[in-house]
């Protein structure tokens, strides 16, 4: 067993599966010397050599395109984006090859690979490098989202992703890379896709549903919310499509108060989904109107990105309105 | 050839100056009719050594020729709403397609109906997918014309221009990195050449040099500035010139270029494709197309004894394929559309729960 962090997890997964399947590949840029901007690939290319570690040219199209090929063939490539912005030159073939291949060609042929997105804010990164992409995701069918928060579900889910039959997006919150370290067992789990998890839980009080980076912040504003006499059932989806319908609407029916808390933009972004499929779904068992909590509605700066970022008094905040209603 | 002619024979004098035993069944043709058992006749053609790639070049092509005219015919009557011919293209698709071996991919563009058809592709499946009918294995998914062939390695079209290039040299690399001796065809028209996917593509067959065979096909008035070798060679990416409008030539040249690539990496073969103002394929370049394998095959056997062999053979290939074709379009367009539950399936491998639920909606 050994104690990791997120992104030694995803580096540990990575050479796990290298080892046990021999299909595995990694493309990405700058993935094979240096291991990657954020040192998820170290150490790769030494155990595996050139063959199976590539090292590609900036351009994130052809990065997807050539592992959308690879795919085809038979090969389970993963493909590593710096950051989270690099998405947009290759959603072409994410979104409109990747994820419609199996659909168009009548599932004749399918492009099972991963495509791993260093994402979000808190950083330092600006206005155009660790957006929070995941509604241009959500809204491919065809393509898996998952957003682990912490080393061990990074490394289930990795290898869930890796053995599965779909693409999948896998979205790694920059900012908790090195946040903490946790025991890895040394078996052969998964983590299931489409799995939420209830990290913490109450019989009355508030739903909080949440994944990725804002778990930590979510996590600590329950603290708070409790110290204050508020007991918060916090809800960790993992996978956002597609995202555990069950799980969501048992803590809400439960608890008659949700709170959505997301990185991302309030507005037209994956919370409001998760808002809308609440409406949608458990209205007349609701306390109170859903909360939401979320990134501005504006591109992330450079100076001042804490303004952008929801922290955890500002989610406290919503639990207070929502037990006060 | 047109389907009114008929090839003839200067006599019966082989290639080699020796004259032809025309007793012999070989000769007469009917040593390929075999009386079975039960006196049933199996009317196999005859075989003609040689010639027969060209032939097979011949049948793609005469079969193409007719799917291009009875598309644009239902497509004036208004059953169907799409379609992009083959026309001059049908040269240079049919020539690659030909050209493939049996592990060897395709990632064709939308004017590939010929590479379609010489990968194995039936003209009834073919209409099937043109007419999107629930037979169509893509429940009509696709565009008419985008079609997918199960099992056949000739990845479905995207109507995306220029992403699959990168692809294919994707699974390129990927033969490379599994010892196959295969190789990888990719094809494109000029309107790509702009897109990043042509970019990404060179530059990722610069520095792997996976067995990529890209045939860039380049109408005569397609207004690219500077020269497609000019590009490549900017990649250094080797690049080849020929005649799209000779299918014999393109059939030559993508035999040669397999080699290359299998030898030295990715190459770039650029198709010429004939000026539809000033020549035959003004109204139909597929019939040019199919003519030229005709001239070639003529010139092959011109005073032979297996000209009036050929001339049958070429005669047998029209009948047929006019018939094929007729039946298949008809067929097809009696064909169910497909069921409506097909909108929710091949999303994903398992159905997840919006899928299922959104099942309902269709009932």
């Amino acid at each position: 067993m050994a104690s990791l962090n997120l992104v030694e997890a995803v580096n540990y997964a990575l050479g796990a599966e290298m080892e046990s399947n021999p299909l595995v590949v990694l493309l990405g840029e700058e993935v094979s010397e240096s291991g990657g901007l954020h040192g998820a690939a170290e150490g790769l290319l030494d155990r595996f050599g050139g063959e199976r570690v590539l090292e590609v040219p900036f351009a994130e199209g052809g990065l997807l395109g050539a592992a959308a090929g690879m795919a085809m063939y038979g090969l389970r490539p993963v493909a590593e984006l710096p950051f989270a912005e690099c998405l947009f030159p290759g959603l072409e073939q994410l979104s409109v090859e990747i994820a419609r291949l199996r659909f168009r060609s009548g599932g004749e042929y399918t492009c099972p690979l991963v495509v791993r997105v260093p994402y979000g804010a808190g950083i330092g990164g600006g206005l155009d490098q660790f957006e929070s992409p995941e509604a241009y995701l959500t809204h491919s069918p065809g393509l898996v989202v998952v957003a682990p928060s912490n080393a061990y579900d990074a490394v289930g889910l990795l290898r869930s992703a890796l053995r599965g039959d779909d693409p999948v997006a896998f979205l790694e919150p920059r900012r908790l890379y090195r946040h903490e370290s946790m025991e890895i067992p040394e078996t052969d789990y998964e983590v299931p896709i489409g799995e939420a998890k209830v990290l913490r839980e109450c019989d009355e009080g508030v739903s909080l549903i949440t994944y990725g980076g804002m778990v930590p912040v979510s996590l600590d504003a329950a603290e708070l919310a409790a110290e204050a006499g508020h007991e918060v059932e916090v809800v960790e989806l993992r996978t956002l499509l597609p995202f555990d319908i069950g799980t969501v609407l048992a803590s809400v029916v439960k608890t008659g108060r949700a709170l959505v808390v997301t990185e991302s933009r309030k507005h037209g972004g994956f919370g409001a989904e998760l808002v809308a499929t609440l409406a949608e779904r458990a209205l007349l068992h609701l306390e109170a109107p859903v909360e939401r909590v979320a990134g501005l509605d504006a591109p992330i700066p450079y100076a001042r990105e804490e303004l952008y970022v929801p922290d955890s008094s500002r989610v406290l905040a919503a639990i207070e309105r929502l037990v006060s209603f | 050839m047109g389907e009114d002619r008929t090839l003839t024979s200067d006599g019966p004098i082989d290639e080699g100056g020796e004259r032809a035993d025309l007793d012999a069944p070989e000769a007469s043709g009917e040593a390929a009719n075999e009386v079975d058992d039960d006196h049933s006749v199996d009317t196999a053609p005859v075989e003609l050594g040689d010639l027969e790639p060209l032939i097979r070049l011949f049948e793609t092509l005469a079969v193409a020729e007719r799917v291009d005219n009875e598309c644009q015919r239902l497509q004036t009557s208004g059953v169907l709403s799409f379609y992009v011919p083959g026309g001059a293209q049908n040269a240079v698709s049919a020539a690659v397609g030909c050209t493939l071996e049996e592990g060897d991919w395709a990632y064709p563009s939308y004017r590939d109906l010929a590479m379609y058809l010489a990968r194995g592709g039936a003209p009834r499946a073919l209409f099937d997918q043109l007419l999107a009918n629930g037979r169509d294995p893509a429940a009509g998914r696709q565009l008419p014309g985008r079609f997918s062939l199960p099992g056949g390695r000739y990845v479905s079209v995207s109507g995306a221009l220029g992403t699959q290039i990168p692809q294919a040299v994707g699974t390129g690399i990927a033969m490379q990195l599994r010892g196959d001796h295969s190789v990888t065809l990719v094809s494109f028209g000029a309107a790509a050449v702009a897109q990043s996917g042509f970019h990404q593509g060179m530059e990722l067959a610069a520095r792997f040099r996976p067995p990529v065979i890209m045939i860039c096909s380049v109408a005569a008035r397609a207004g690219l500035q500077g020269s497609l070798e000019g590009r490549a060679g900017g990649y250094g990416v080797a690049s080849r010139t020929v005649d799209g409008g000779d299918p014999v030539a393109m059939l030559e040249a993508c035999g040669e270029a397999r080699q290359t690539v299998r030898d030295s990496g990715a190459m770039l073969l650029i198709a010429e494709l004939p000026d539809p103002a000033l020549s035959a394929a003004k109204n139909n370049g597929g019939l040019a197309a199919r003519r030229a394998v005709e001239t070639q095959l003529e010139e092959l056997v011109a005073g032979g004894p297996r000209a009036p062999l050929l001339s049958e053979r070429l005669a047998a290939i029209l009948s047929t394929a006019t018939d094929t074709v007729r039946e298949a379009s008809a067929s097809a367009a009696e064909s169910a559309p497909p069921a409506a539950s097909r909108a929710l399936e091949d999303i994903y491998g398992e159905p997840s729960w919006m899928q299922q639920e959104q099942s309902e909606w269709l009932a």
